[in-house]
């Protein structure tokens, strides 16, 4: 059977990140060449850039309250996006030794069966990306063309208030001040976005390599062909597999925690603030429009990691159960004993955890 | 394979909820298996039945709606039609629903036509579901006396008090007042005048066909469901009650014995057919033997007796080797038996878990509306009736799963128990590694779950009412 490639799923994923300079090529970190001298630029002048300048401008019209509510909860969310950004740069080590592992034999699907069994959760996951996808698509078009349906052009208006050095309502410069924040909230966009992307797509491969190892498991004590009579070794391979995943998990996790623990941190004041500005502006203008796109954004994202941890959970309290459908019955008491320390440990389900404040489940996102 | 050529053979789940099933076919779901002659005709015919109800409730939901939008402006108008058009959707979705989704139904109800059986347990396994059925039957009245008693209401409320609304009076911008309306049962909007004469008979029949049939839809797929449930609660409590009989059946032969024969008293193990269906079917003569004589060789289960059975030495517990095979084919069929259990709730799962996600979403917007609408009751008048009937029927109907739901989660985790209550102490070493995988397994309890969002409790149930409370007690504060 030849390798299943993981990676493929993600490819869209990945291109996205080499345009923001946040995926340096091959298995290392960052080294430094041409990339990593775009990756400076970008991000410096773009994802950095941007709230920069917003917050220089918070500080001008601090007493205007609705100006300020108008302008933070956009703020709050840009700076959680560059600390995402910080994150990915800071654990590339840990993302690509998480991504070499992946593709190690241990990981690998044994037979068509399974594949079909995760592809389910893989386009699931695909699915969901798309959605947040469009929904991020439709967030960063409305406001980016708010002014032009406002026909607040004439005025010079830009999407967002900030403080530019130079007078940004002239000619020449509000157009390419206009341009930049445009490129400034997709960069944005993209960044929150593959951030969202890895996270989920870590949490789905161990939920596929769980449903694998339960496959393995039901039918432990089969005789099927290409597989070996040793039940003993076919055990012994289960458990290693089981240790694999845990502590692939466990990489995963500190990749990311502080990701999801700031990503609920301001998404819950977000939803509050953006629900106040919904109250304060006209019904179904293209302000109203954008607010909602971007409150669907939030809550599809904290929706996302909810459902992938829940499936986490899910697959992995399967696997205690799977060797229950396997054939026992007829194993000597040796092998039973045996069963019954993997079936203990198994018990045991994995939960995804945000520095293990709180655990990634949909009764959370209840 | 075409319907036509699928051979009707009741079996299992599908005869024994027949009446349930007859019932929804009579009332129009896309039910379209288990008829007796399903040749090309009669299929159409019957497809067309379906499609014409849809097309009627679609038609009276529209026309609901329409009117929903047509009496936006008087805030109690609006909260009270949206919570009619919220009520009504219940029985939409769970239509469309059904629709959409009846292979999953269809292979739930198949799920059981294959059940393994072994003749020691054929009489336990005969008496749980003979009481599997009579609950069945006896959800199934109450559910059916319930709808029509609610229909029933329906009618007669409407023809009680004032058949008015108010609207804004054309002379005076300020002032309200109020308008005959026809005297129905749900407020719609009609393209014809439905005043009097004809058309009002006409379209109060058309209403009262399509409360009832609306009401029928909605609870009768629940109580599908919840016989589902009461089945599995069944199996499981025979699967708990044959632990101590399996567990005897081991037990070595320096304890005491003979009560094993009493337990077995039943037809079933002296009767001389063969059940099994395990591969023992070589040794079904020595195994016939042993089930005659069983009962005559009641007290005397020791010493001399065990020559007579040949065959095998003394295995280390003092069995034969053919009393240690029928242990293992008992553990086998309670193993099985488990198995096929746990299939049977995760496929009731995934057919009804959306339907069920879906429920409690409407509910919980139609809960609160209801919740404010309580606090402008002044009196006892028709207005608070309405309401509370509102009230009761979701209630009742959130009730119904919820009671059902937390019954399975309580017998499955019961299942452990039962396991370490019988005689395991007693029982042979692989009876006792059997309890104990038994009891590793079953620590989790089984649980429907609306698409992994909620599991369906009675927590669920009073989560629901809490809330509602809490709402109203706001409201009424903020008046």
């Amino acid at each position: 059977m030849e390798k299943y490639d993981w990676k493929r799923i993600m490819n869209t994923n990945i291109i996205l990140l080499k345009i923001m300079g946040l995926w340096p090529g091959g298995n290392e970190t960052y080294k430094s060449n041409f990339y990593m001298l775009w990756s400076i630029f970008s991000i410096t002048l773009f994802t950095v850039g941007h709230p920069f300048f917003q917050t220089i401008n918070m500080i001008f019209i601090f007493d205007d309250f609705e100006a300020i509510i108008a302008t933070i909860y956009v703020t709050l969310s840009e700076f959680l996006i560059i600390l995402k950004a910080y994150l990915i740069i800071k654990n590339m080590k840990i993302l690509k030794q998480l991504m070499v592992t992946l593709e190690c034999d241990l990981f690998q699907p044994r037979n068509t069966e399974q594949i079909i069994l995760f592809e389910r959760g893989l386009k699931f996951w695909k699915l969901n990306i798309s959605l947040f996808w469009m929904m991020a698509a439709g967030t960063v078009f409305f406001w980016s063309t708010y002014p032009i349906f406002d026909n607040s052009v004439h005025e010079r208006r830009l999407p967002f208030l900030a403080w530019y050095p130079f007078n940004a309502k002239i000619s020449p410069y509000y157009e390419i001040t206009y341009i930049y924040q445009v490129i400034g909230i997709i960069f944005a966009a993209g960044t929150a976005l593959s951030a969202a992307a890895l996270v989920t797509a870590f949490y789905m491969y161990i939920a596929a390599q769980f449903i694998i190892l339960c496959d393995d498991v039901k039918y432990l004590y089969d005789i099927r062909k290409n597989s070996s009579t040793d039940f003993k070794m076919k055990l012994i391979n289960c458990v290693t597999h089981h240790r694999a995943i845990l502590k692939f998990a466990n990489d995963a996790s500190k990749f990311s925690n502080w990701i999801i623990f700031g990503q609920f941190f301001t998404s819950v004041i977000t939803l509050a603030l953006t629900m106040f500005q919904l109250t304060t502006v006209a019904a179904l203008s293209s302000e109203f429009f954008s607010l909602m796109a971007f409150l669907a954004a939030i809550t599809v994202e904290i929706f996302m990691f909810c459902w992938f941890g829940n499936e986490v959970e899910l697959e992995s309290a399967k696997v205690a159960y799977a060797v229950f459908e396997s054939e026992w019955i007829d194993t000597s008491s040796a092998q039973k004993k045996y069963i019954i320390f993997f079936v203990r440990r198994c018990q045991k389900p994995l939960k995804m955890s945000a520095l293990d404040l709180f655990y990634l489940s949909l009764d959370t996102f209840m | 394979m075409s319907p036509q050529m699928m051979k009707f053979k009741v079996s299992g789940l599908v005869a024994d909820l027949m009446p349930n099933i007859r019932l929804i076919q009579t009332s129009g779901h896309f039910m379209l298996h288990y008829h007796a002659d399903n040749s090309g005709a009669l299929h159409t015919l019957r497809l067309g039945y379906c499609c014409a109800h849809l097309v009627f409730m679609l038609l009276q939901y529209g026309s609901n709606f329409v009117n929903l939008i047509f009496e936006r402006g008087d805030v109690n108008d609006l909260a009270a039609n949206t919570i009619t058009v919220l009520f009504f959707t219940h029985c939409i979705t769970k239509f469309v629903y059904f629709a959409v989704r009846s292979k999953l139904f269809y292979r739930t109800l198949g799920i059981w036509n294959q059940p393994n059986s072994h003749p020691l347990f054929v009489e336990s396994n005969n008496r749980y579901h003979a009481l599997a059925l009579k609950k069945m039957r006896q959800l199934l009245y109450i559910i059916v006396i319930w709808t029509s008693f609610s229909a029933i209401a329906w009618t007669s409320i409407t023809f009680v008090g004032d058949s008015v609304h108010n609207i804004k009076d054309p002379d005076n911008e300020n002032e309200t007042i109020t308008e005959e309306i026809p005297r129905l049962l749900v407020k719609g909007w009609y393209p014809w005048n439905a005043m009097s004469g004809m058309p009002y008979y006409i379209t109060l029949i058309f209403q009262i066909y399509y409360v009832f049939f609306s009401l029928a839809h909605a609870n009768l797929l629940d109580s599908l469901f919840c016989s589902w449930l009461i089945f599995a609660c069944e199996q499981l409590q025979h699967l708990k009650e044959i632990m101590k009989p399996l567990m005897e059946l081991s037990a070595s032969l320096d304890t005491y014995v003979p009560k094993s024969a009493d337990l077995f008293r039943a037809p079933s193990a002296t009767s001389q057919d063969n059940l099994i269906e395990s591969d023992y079917n070589a040794k079904n003569e020595e195994l016939k033997g042993v089930y005659s004589t069983r009962q005559e060789l009641g007290g005397h289960f020791r010493g001399g007796a065990l020559q007579n059975f040949g065959g095998g030495g003394v295995g280390p517990n003092g069995l034969t080797k053919k009393q240690e095979l029928m242990v293992r084919s008992a553990i086998k069929y309670w193993v099985e038996r488990h198995k096929h259990v746990v299939r049977l709730v995760t496929a009731i799962g995934d057919a009804y878990g959306v339907a069920l996600l879906l429920h409690m979403l409407t509910s919980t917007i139609m809960l609160t509306l209801l919740a404010y609408q309580a606090t402008k009751i002044t009196g006892v008048d028709k207005y608070a009736a309405t309401v509370l009937g509102y009230l009761l029927f979701a209630l009742a109907q959130v009730f119904h799963f919820c009671i059902f739901g937390n019954r399975l989660i309580e017998e499955s985790s019961s299942v452990m128990e039962a396991a370490y209550s019988c005689h395991w102490y007693d029982g042979s070493e692989e009876a006792k590694t059997f309890v104990q995988i038994v009891c590793q397994q079953c620590q989790k309890a089984m649980s429907i779950s609306g698409a992994k969002f909620f599991t369906i409790s009675l927590d669920l149930f009073a989560s629901v009412l809490g809330a509602v409370v809490t709402y109203f007690m706001v409201l009424v504060q903020l008046k």
